[in-house]
């Protein structure tokens, strides 16, 4: 499995697509730290005199960093990963791999696995970016973070696209490049619009708006993911957590039981994606 | 025997891959397999390549299920569809390759330098795949077959891109693999290069196999025979009718189909015995490619 592990890696290295992402993370972090630092420099020079306020608006800024660094994370996850499968299948390069003494198990949890240190890496490097810029500029919300709580939202952070990574392994054996990209983007919004729906549903106590938001988080439980990592990271904070205002109430936060299920959910797909290959006519 | 396939048959949802291919090849032999487009020929050899689940039949390859992992290891496979990572250079994908394979590190380098010198890509090891030429890509997937050195290798299509000086290198290389004991499994549609390589052939046609044996049996299996003779009534054409098929007459010439040499003598038989006369017989040998041709339109 080792060598497909490291091809998987490498062939996501040489992607066109990670470069790109790259240079638009370093742009996407200077643009951020240079927010927050326009930001605090109005605290500093008085004009903003409402603590509470800037607290909640300092608040909001870093939940809006790390908002978009999981969508970045999202869109990188399924930009490298749609045709893992189908793209080695469509061209024809599956058939000098697979008739090599590598079992198809292997093959699919070799390429899976190669992502996963590839995403993984990158995950870590863009949370802790965030965080240290956040840190950095003295955002309030963030000071006096305990490492016990980095390494739980990072964690967390890592496990979304973790997460979307198996559904796209389990579609990129189903369908072609492109329908998977399609697929993914679909169950990917599908879990945000679910996502909002549960928060709208909880805000104003419609319980079947609810209901139906859980159930759009069963199919796609990315945004559930990410909420429950930004609940983690401003556990301390209170009020000010962005887990309250815009995004609703208390009871929003998904349980530990969420996250079990994720990790099932990602389980299952992987499970099914290895039983429909091995019987896939290549 | 090395390969051994029994009533082998794929479906795919309402089309036929192959239907009840049974064939037997033996240890160091150059098995040849023909048949137009479409017939079914690739995917005999996915199967047996474990590319392809087959509907029922099994298939062998030294006793072994073919397409296990442990066949795997003795086997070398060029696909039709070659087709391999553009972002790695030549060596890189034989390393790959060898990985798979479990290959010693050592030897491994050792083994990648003579094959790409085999192969004739010496000078081009460092550059990137997706620069090589079909040719060159077709050399390279010939050199990553041959890298564990493999007891059996299949080769689909393995002259389809190659210039004719290629074609004789890769003539040369089945020559000397037949040579060191190996048994090859050739898929083409180059009918001369199989006549002059190939011990024994299959021809396939809509999945299922029409013709099999081996080479000299098969090209002495159609020969046609030009008889000049002289005889009265009907008798005899009658004969030969009723015991070899069709039958052409022209002045004094009788023109008929004979499926080995016995055939002739019995042809001989038939117009002395029933007091004909006999000046002389011309035996029209064919080769695999009007043997090809004729066996595909039914003759």
């Amino acid at each position: 499995m080792m060598p497909v592990i490291k091809i998987s890696f490498r062939e996501a290295i040489n992607k066109k697509v990670f470069l790109l992402i790259g240079i638009f993370t370093v742009i996407y972090l200077a643009g951020y730290a240079l927010f927050i630092y326009f930001i605090m420099k109005d605290l500093d020079g008085g004009r903003i005199d409402n603590y509470s306020g800037f607290l909640a608006g300092a608040s909001f800024i870093s939940f809006v960093g790390y908002y978009f660094s999981s969508m970045l994370l999202a869109f990188l996850t399924i930009m490298l990963s749609a045709g893992a499968v189908s793209h080695d299948m469509e061209s024809g390069i599956i058939q000098s791999t697979i008739s090599k003494p590598l079992s198809r198990r292997s093959y699919i949890l070799g390429k899976y696995l190669g992502l996963v240190l590839i995403i993984s890496a990158y995950s870590i490097i863009l949370f802790l970016s965030v965080t240290l810029i956040s840190v950095m500029f003295k955002i309030p919300s963030l000071s006096g973070l305990k490492w016990d709580i980095i390494l739980k939202s990072l964690l967390l952070f890592v496990l979304e696209p973790l997460a979307i990574l198996s559904l796209s392994i389990f579609g990129s054996v189903f369908f072609k490049t492109l329908s998977n990209g399609i697929f993914l983007i679909s169950v990917y919004i599908t879990g945000l619009a679910g996502g909002m729906i549960e928060q709208i549903g909880g805000t104003i106590g419609n319980d079947t708006l609810v209901l139906c938001g859980i159930a759009s988080s069963m199919i796609s439980p990315f945004d559930t993911v990410y909420r429950k990592m930004i609940a983690t990271l401003f556990s301390n904070i209170g009020i000010a957590n962005p887990m309250f205002g815009i995004y609703g109430i208390q009871g929003a936060v998904p349980s530990m039981w969420m996250m079990a299920y994720v990790i099932f959910y990602s389980t299952l797909l992987l499970y099914l994606a290895v039983r429909k290959f091995r019987k896939k006519d290549l | 025997m090395a390969i051994v396939t029994n009533k082998l048959t794929k479906y795919y949802n309402t089309s036929v891959g192959c239907n009840d291919v049974s064939i037997e090849i033996g240890r160091g032999e150059i098995f040849g397999f023909l048949g137009p487009n479409g017939a079914g020929k690739s995917t005999v050899v996915k199967i047996l390549n474990g590319l392809v689940i087959p509907t029922s039949g099994s298939a062998e390859i030294f006793g072994m299920p073919a397409g296990s992992l442990e066949v795997k290891k003795s086997v070398g496979y060029l696909p039709e569809n070659f087709k391999y990572y553009d972002w790695l250079t030549g060596k890189q994908l034989l390393a790959f390759h060898a990985s798979l394979h479990g290959m010693d590190k050592h030897l491994l380098k050792k083994r990648i330098k003579q094959l790409l010198k085999l192969v004739k890509l010496e000078a081009f090891e460092e550059k990137k795949i997706g620069t090589y030429s079909k040719g060159m890509q077709q050399r390279l997937g010939i050199a990553s077959a041959l890298l564990p050195d493999p007891d059996v290798l299949f080769f689909d299509e393995p002259t389809s891109a190659l210039d004719p000086i290629g074609r004789k290198d890769m003539r040369d290389i089945m020559v000397d693999l037949k040579r060191q004991g190996k048994t090859v499994f050739l898929n083409s549609h180059l009918l001369s290069e199989m006549e002059m390589v190939c011990d024994s052939v299959a021809v396939i046609h809509k999945g299922s196999i029409i013709k099999k044996g081996k080479m000299p049996d098969i090209l002495n299996s159609f020969i046609t025979v030009e008889i000049r003779t002289e005889f009265t009534g009907d008798k005899i054409p009658h004969l030969i009718k009723e015991r070899f098929g069709e039958v052409k007459l022209s002045k004094g010439k009788i023109r008929v189909k004979v499926d080995c040499d016995d055939d002739i003598n019995d042809i001989a038989r038939i117009i002395i015995n029933n007091g004909g006369k006999l000046y002389g017989i011309i035996c029209e040998k064919m080769n695999l490619e009007d043997l090809f041709i004729s066996i595909l339109e039914g003759g």
